[in-house]
């Protein structure tokens, strides 16, 4: 009963476009390095031992480099790789079968592996900025901008310079995240289902699906789909901590990095700068790696216990309407937060769509440090069964279409039916005392021409 | 009586690989001009493997006659300034530069004569200290491995420092691959087999990159995974301790276990005297015996 | 769910009942004609005990009681363990360095809610703050300390009701000297106060006339040694702020250190058939008398010859206890609170053997007599002619014995006794008792504890429990008739250190079959019961568990509240028994067999186990009937098995639950006392193996309806009572008890045809031919 949440990593997304769209995206080097580093492990080695092998290789040979106890990784790295139209199948002169890697592909990879090539974009030369900024300020730059939309979608709005632009609203209400309360021209933004979802993910699953969101309007805003890819590819190979230059830049480009800006993927000191700082946000995006957590000292806040209760270090509006979504909410102290998971508040978000996985991940990724080494797991294995086990109450029925046939004259006909469909396997049910029978769907084509055939005998 | 656990998803693992170079280009090679050629492959090689992943880390040793250096990762950041003129990915420009940049100076910085064995296994001990330090110092799991790539041939004189490094990198599960050029180290088979790595001997310089690529680029998990060559016969001589010559059969000490290819009344390690019962009358037996098989006590 | 609104605004604050409690109850103010009458005549229970801490809180949008604005965190709040909220519930953070100097704090002053691994709540309550002054803790020590320990600063109702609640507490005390009753304090305004009541005044007994000074008597602290204890250690001063520690280091060694200290105390004498009336009076007037025994200087009663014997080691939290209680060297009146198996029998030993004087002990059964016995006589240099029961089983000859043991039951008895009997309970109301020991107090209803006070007189009573939470909630009354709580150990903790057993807790959902649940929902209460006991999966999953644990050659007990069941679960399963008819000679011999044997590994007990058996060898509990939603009863089956165990967790308990029965609400309230002690509740649903077992019952569908039909025709009142449990508890029972049952003509034969005819209706066709299955 989830409701999906989809395209949740770089690969299926892609899979989505239009081969013609693919090609253009793999002209350039960022692009065709972040689908490769997104590919199985075995399907890497076999792009970099293709590498420089302009020619088609049979298949045969391809073949013999795998050991017999990993054919099925072999199997599904071929078709990872032939399902982004990284390599198509040819035919060798002598008739044999052969691979061939996409031309632009392997010569985009080349280049970034060894050098040569067009310079990207913003490698521009640049003189060293007077205002730098460090990793520190970046990272709390992105989490103020991202928590802006995160606590405009749960209402709470936080002075300062907060309230996102228009068309961040736009995007939130187009991708589902929020929707109107009614038709009226004033009226509020609301957060739906897939809201809740969105918020229980990890900040770079939700960047990344933002972002996915915002790209599907691109273009009915004229501006080019694989510009702005491919722009967010390059962000995801930059260094933190470094400026680099934006000139040159096409227009639509300028505003999508203002959007970027915005979102907190990007600083820029001022609009018309010439040069940006990427940070954490943009640069884990594409890699989809969530091992780019700050640093260790950014510390989880939340401890599970064995009875139920969950305290929460946060004052912030945000965690604390998170955690009131499954959680009763008890004692709110200036730094501490007491709630308890019972039995009507986990069905409540259940019931709103949420899993029980969700709930436990959300949960594990903020733990306290000091649950960390705790013996019965980050969050105790009972409370992590019987969040399960509240879930799977609520699938105890098992919903199957069928039809159901009473009324018979007699107890043979009864009889007769109930032998046939048992037969065939679709019987459902049958109370012979009150001589009714019930059929699966499927099996009802065939039990009713049973049944016309042998009316027609029995009368 | 099991309760319902979720599998946890698994991540990837990551890989710090360290590169020990041996500098000391043997004289065919400078002959032949091939030296750049080699240290080209040696730093795609390089790069591919920061290529890999987001979560590899690199290191690259030189090693000389008069020292074994660390040239990548330095402590000066100079990524700052790197603006690659091309098409290449930032941090592989970055480290392309470094480690060329530190290989010159390396070698630039010895004058003298290159018939000495280079430091390799100081620049292995190098190594192994440095995966450690990370090790410990990483939040989750690093693999680590170690890649040889030498072309000087035996370096017997160093064979005590091979066994050492060799059994610490088995013990924190380090693999310690070789690639040779031209000569073949049976130390290092040894120690590929002691480890668990790969030891491959390329015959000559062209093709280099592809056998680096082809059999040291997969991490210890792929390699199940990939028929690799496996060496059939390992070299297990082992190098005596007065001459460091490599020996088949030899006398070995009962107290300190070091090995003699000559008999000696003292070991010159521990200085055990060696008691022979039925040695004098052997010897005036058979002066002329050149086997001796007296049991040594 | 269309969109996420916020619940409604902010609530408007409560319109306080500030005037109330600040005037109220202020001893200048207290008029002896205003009748506040009704409350306290009865209880014996002062008023400030009854009071509740107002909560004024607003709620937050989310309903969460919202308290930012009156606790101020302060800048080092990180280096501090625990929050105060104004409704007296105290956050302790379990893995902070000061936790240790917090934690003896917070025993002290307030009661505990739950204490898992990392974060303890705690409540302050009146009762809790009453049993902090008369501990020798003083107002301002405990809101100081609390300053010091918090994380913010401390809303001002808490200190208000600290205050109020401490003010009047522990002042005075009421002292056996000499067999001279005297009632003392450090306070002489306290004591011209009360000398000014006309009722004490008449309570008071003036040696010679005219004499209206007060005794003052100058004395010097002595420590008592409680034999087989140590001194007590000194704290370490790692990362604790230097505030916290000094003042800990005060609190701890306040009675320990200078031992000579003398202090200045005022006294008179009250005559001794008056005792109840000048402590009822105390009560009343918010001044509630400490009863203390000064046993070293009590020259009238003689000592008996009892000592500890040297085997006897006590642990670190028995030593605690005991020098609690006997901290100022004299014999304080109160309650420990001990785990189950964590060894209260050897703390009550050794109270005794510190008085030495006569000891009276009360138990719940005649089977925890004989444990009792057997406990003196292990720990103790008692002998048999030391020691004399009083049960209805076994009379001991009562003269010159120093330890008695009877049972509450036999006590508070009002019908006629034997001639034997009304000899024996003679001489006991004759007795001046030195100490006597309450084993399981609160199983005792409040009333039938006064009848037990006045007819005994006990200079110090000492009761023992294992858990100080009843369903009803009146352990306030109870506990000022005994005694404030002395100490309360943590379970979790003594877990850890390994003095109990690591259980593993589990509950194993048994599904029901599709007959009995549909029965289930048409039932009525009374057979629901029954229907979700007899449950066949249950009978499989009960067979299964134990054919697993006996292979692993553990010793097992099933517990079974509902008769029926029990006799038909052990006599299908061909394992021995025991239930209120069982003679006390078959219950010793059972468990005589049960320990010692090794073919009897299993046996099924009902109710009567509850109280206080003594089994050391079990460790596997099987549960397959539940009583109500009892918390207690959980906390005290868990007591069987909780002796500690060398090695890893081998200590099981199973709590077989019906699914999608009432059961399970039941069992959920049940487990609310043991998680919030910190153990873990896993959930089963599906026993491998169990298809496979060989030898399990009931597999068949038409076993399994025969069951039903047994059930179905089963009588009505098959629900043991035990005498002296009722009370409280009976608003709880549940009794399958029509007219039929009272009257005694309840024999399912006799009524059987009758019933039958009505149930035949609402009988399923499916059963219509079992109609002529009788039993």
């Amino acid at each position: 009963m989830t409701v999906g949440i989809q395209y949740r990593d770089l690969i299926s997304y892609l899979r989505t476009l239009e081969s013609a769209v693919l090609n253009q995206l793999y002209k350039h080097p960022a692009t065709c390095l972040a689908i490769f580093r997104r590919l199985p492990p075995l399907a890497r080695q076999y792009v970099i031992r293709l590498l420089h092998i302009r020619q088609a290789v049979p298949q045969a040979v391809i073949n013999s480099w795998y050991d017999p106890e990993a054919a099925r990784d072999h199997t599904s790295s071929e078709d990872a790789l032939l399902s982004l139209r990284l390599w198509h199948e040819t035919t060798l002169p002598g008739g044999l079968p052969g691979w061939q890697l996409n031309p632009t592909f392997q010569e985009m990879l080349r280049q970034a592996l060894a050098g040569g090539g067009d310079p990207w974009i913003v490698y521009g030369e640049l003189d060293k900025d007077k205002h730098g900024r460090d990793t520190k300020f970046l990272d709390q730059y992105a989490q103020e901008r991202w928590d802006c939309v995160l606590h405009y979608m749960v209402g709470s709005e936080v002075n300062s310079e907060s309230g996102i632009s228009q068309d961040a609203v736009r995007i939130l209400l187009h991708s589902g995240l929020m929707k109107k309360e009614d038709d009226s021209p004033n009226s509020k933004n609301l957060i739906t289902m897939e809201g809740f979802q969105f918020l229980l993910m990890d900040t770079e699953d939700q960047v990344w699906y933002f972002i996915l969101q915002y790209l599907s309007t691109v273009e009915t805003r004229g501006v080019s789909l694989v510009d702005c890819l491919q722009f967010i590819f390059q962000l995801s190979f930059l260094t933190l901590g470094k400026d680099y230059s934006i000139k040159g830049v096409s227009e639509n480009l300028l505003v999508f990095l203002q959007h970027l800006r915005e979102f907190g993927l990007v600083y820029q000191r001022k609009r018309k700068s010439g040069r940006f700082y990427p940070t954490r946000l943009a640069i884990g995006l594409a890699s989809g790696l969530k091992e780019l957590q700050a640093t260790k000292d950014e510390q989880g806040y939340i401890i599970v216990e064995t009875n139920y209760r969950v305290y929460a270090y946060t004052d912030s509006p945000l965690q604390v309407a998170l955690l009131s979504l499954f959680c009763e909410l008890l004692y709110r102290f200036p730094n501490l937060l007491v709630a308890v998971l019972t039995r009507e508040s986990v069905r409540q978000a259940l019931k709103g769509g949420i899993t029980s996985n969700q709930i436990t991940h959300f949960l594990k990724s903020r733990s306290h440090r000091v649950v960390l080494e705790r013996e019965e797991g980050i969050i105790p294995m009972t409370v992590t069964d019987q969040l399960r086990l509240w879930e799977l109450e609520r699938d105890r029925f098992k919903f199957g279409e069928s039809v159901l046939y009473s009324q018979f004259q007699t107890t043979g006909d009864f009889e007769m039916l109930r032998n046939y469909a048992r037969d065939i396997g679709v019987l459902k049910y049958e109370n012979p005392q009150k001589r009714f029978l019930v059929v699966s769907k499927s099996g009802d084509a065939e039990v009713r021409q049973f049944w016309k055939r042998h009316k027609k005998d029995y009368d | 009586m099991g309760s319902q656990i979720q599998p946890e998803e698994e991540d990837e693992v990551s890989e710090l690989l360290a590169v020990v170079l041996d500098t000391s280009f043997n004289s065919a090679l400078i002959k032949e001009k091939n030296v750049g050629q080699l240290l080209d492959a040696v730093v795609i090689f390089s790069n591919a493997h920061l290529m890999n992943s987001s979560k590899n880390t690199l290191a690259v040793v030189a090693c000389h006659p008069h020292t074994a250096k660390m040239i990548y990762p330095v402590k000066k950041d100079s990524i700052q300034n790197i603006r690659p003129p091309d098409a290449q990915m930032e941090i592989l420009a970055h480290a392309t530069q470094v480690i060329r940049d530190g290989i010159k100076e390396v070698v630039t910085s010895w004058q003298g004569v290159y018939s000495i064995e280079p430091l390799l296994t100081g620049g292995m001990a190098l190594a192994l200290c440095y995966i450690a330090k990370r090790m410990a110092n990483t939040v989750g799991k690093l693999n680590g491995r170690i890649l040889v790539l030498s072309s000087s041939g035996e370096s017997a004189h160093q064979y005590l420092n091979f066994m050492n490094v060799f059994f610490a990198a088995q013990r924190k599960a380090i693999v310690v691959d070789s690639c040779v050029i031209q000569n073949d180290c049976g130390l290092l088979q040894q120690g590929a087999d002691i480890t668990g790595g790969n030891y491959l001997k390329a015959p000559s310089i062209a093709g280099l990159l592809e056998y680096l690529l082809w059999v040291f680029l997969p991490p210890k998990s792929l390699r199940a995974k990939l028929v690799l060559p496996k060496p059939d016969v390992v070299d297990y001589r082992t190098a005596c301790f007065c001459h460091r010559n490599l020996i088949e059969v030899g006398y070995v000490c009962s107290v300190c276990l070091s090995i003699f290819c000559q008999f000696a009344p003292i070991c010159s390690t521990c200085q055990t005297h060696f008691k022979f019962i039925g040695f004098k009358q052997s010897m005036v037996k058979k002066k002329e015996q050149k086997s001796l098989q007296a049991p040594l006590l | 769910m269309s969109g996420y609104k916020r619940k409604g605004g902010y609530s408007t604050r409560s319109g306080g009942n500030n005037a109330n409690h600040a005037n109220n109850n202020h001893p200048e103010r207290y008029k002896p004609d205003e009748d506040e009458g009704e409350q306290f005549s009865v209880d014996g229970v002062p008023i400030a005990a009854k009071k509740q801490l107002e909560d004024k809180s607003c709620e937050d949008e989310y309903g969460a009681k919202d308290y930012r604005d009156q606790m101020i965190l302060k800048p080092d709040h990180a280096s501090r363990p625990l929050w105060v909220s104004a409704d007296g519930h105290i956050f302790l953070e379990a893995f902070s360095p000061v936790y240790k100097h917090a934690h003896d704090f917070l025993i002290a002053i307030a009661e505990p809610v739950c204490r898992p691994e990392f974060i303890h709540e705690y409540k302050l309550t009146s009762y809790s703050l009453y049993a902090a002054v008369s501990v020798g803790l003083q107002t301002d020590d405990i809101i100081e300390y609390l300053r010091r320990l918090s994380k913010t600063s401390i809303p001002e109702g808490i200190l208000d009701f600290i205050r109020i609640c401490t003010v009047s507490y522990g002042k005075v005390k009421l002292v056996l000297k000499q067999n001279r009753y005297f009632v003392e304090s450090n306070h002489p305004e306290v004591l011209q106060k009360l000398l000014k009541d006309p009722v004490i005044q008449n309570c008071r007994l003036k040696r010679s006339e005219g004499e209206v000074e007060l005794l003052t008597v100058t004395t010097t602290k002595n420590t008592t040694i409680v034999p087989g204890t140590k001194a007590a250690e000194p704290g370490d001063k790692t990362e604790v702020p230097n505030d916290i520690f000094d003042f800990y280091e005060r609190l701890e060694n306040d009675e320990e250190e200078e031992p000579d200290r003398e202090t200045k105390v005022v006294s008179f004498e009250v005559m001794q058939d008056k005792i109840e009336d000048i402590q009822k009076r105390c009560i009343e007037l918010e001044y509630p008398l400490l009863a203390e025994y000064d046993f070293k200087n009590d020259t009238h009663n003689p000592d008996i010859n009892v000592d500890l014997k040297p085997s006897a080691l006590l642990r670190p939290y028995q030593e605690k206890s005991l020098r609690k209680m006997f901290g100022n060297g004299r014999a304080r009146s109160g309650v420990i609170v001990l785990p189950c198996g964590a060894g209260k029998s050897l703390t009550g030993v050794t109270a005794c053997c510190t008085v030495r004087k006569r000891c009276l002990v009360l138990c719940n059964s005649g089977v925890s007599v004989e444990q009792w016995k057997a406990q003196f006589k292990m720990w103790s240099t008692a002998d048999d002619s030391m020691i004399c029961r009083f049960t209805s089983e076994a009379k001991d000859k009562p003269v010159g014995c120093g330890i008695c043991i009877t049972t509450y039951a036999m006590i508070t008895h009002t019908q006629k006794r034997s001639w034997e009997g009304e000899q024996v309970m003679q001489w006991l109301k004759e007795q001046e008792w030195g100490i006597m020991l309450l084993d399981e107090v609160h199983t005792i209803p409040a009333k039938m504890f006064r009848r037990v006070l006045t007819l005994v007189q006990a200079h110090c009573k000492l009761g023992l429990t294992a858990t100080l939470v009843r369903e009803d909630d009146k352990i306030a009354d109870l506990n000022f008739l005994i005694g404030p709580k002395i100490y309360e150990a943590n379970w979790l903790e003594l877990q850890k250190a390994g003095f109990i057993a690591k259980v593993a807790c589990s509950e194993v959902w048994c599904p029901m079959t599709p007959e009995f649940y549909r029965e289930y929902l048409t039932a009525k209460a009374a057979k629901k019961l029954l229907l979700f006991v007899m449950n066949p999966n249950k009978f499989q999953i009960c067979q299964y568990l134990i054919q697993y644990h006996e292979r692993r050659k553990d010793k097992i007990i099933v517990f079974s509240d509902n008769v029926f069941a029990l006799k038909h679960f052990a006599e299908k399963l061909r394992k021995p028994f025991i239930f209120g008819p069982t003679s006390q000679a078959e219950r010793m011999q059972i468990l005589q067999n049960f320990k010692y044997n090794p073919m009897v590994n299993t046996i099924f007990v009902s109710k009567v186990a509850d109280t206080s058996f003594d089994l050391p060898e079990a460790n596997v509990l099987i549960q397959i009937s539940a009583h109500g939603g009892s918390r207690r009863q959980e906390a005290q089956r868990l007591g069987r098995i909780l002796r500690a165990k060398k090695g890893a967790c081998n200590a099981f308990f199973y709590s077989l639950v019906s699914q999608d029965t009432m059961e399970m609400h039941f069992s959920r309230k049940r487990q609310r006392f043991l998680v919030n002690q910190g153990y873990s509740y896993k959930v089963i649903t599906k026993l491998e193996g169990l298809q496979t077992e060989e030898g399990i019952l009931y597999r068949s569908k038409t076993e399994q309806l025969r069951l039903l039909s047994q059930v179905m025709q089963a009588g009505e009142d098959e629900v043991e009572i035990i005498p002296g449990d009722s009370g409280a508890e009976a608003r709880t029972q549940r009794r399958l008890g029509g007219i039929g049952g009272l009257s005694g003509a309840d024999m399912g034969d006799v009524y059987a045809e009758v019933r039958k005819a009505k149930d035949q209706a609402t009988r399923h066709p499916l059963f219509k031919r079992f109609k002529g299955f009788g039993r």
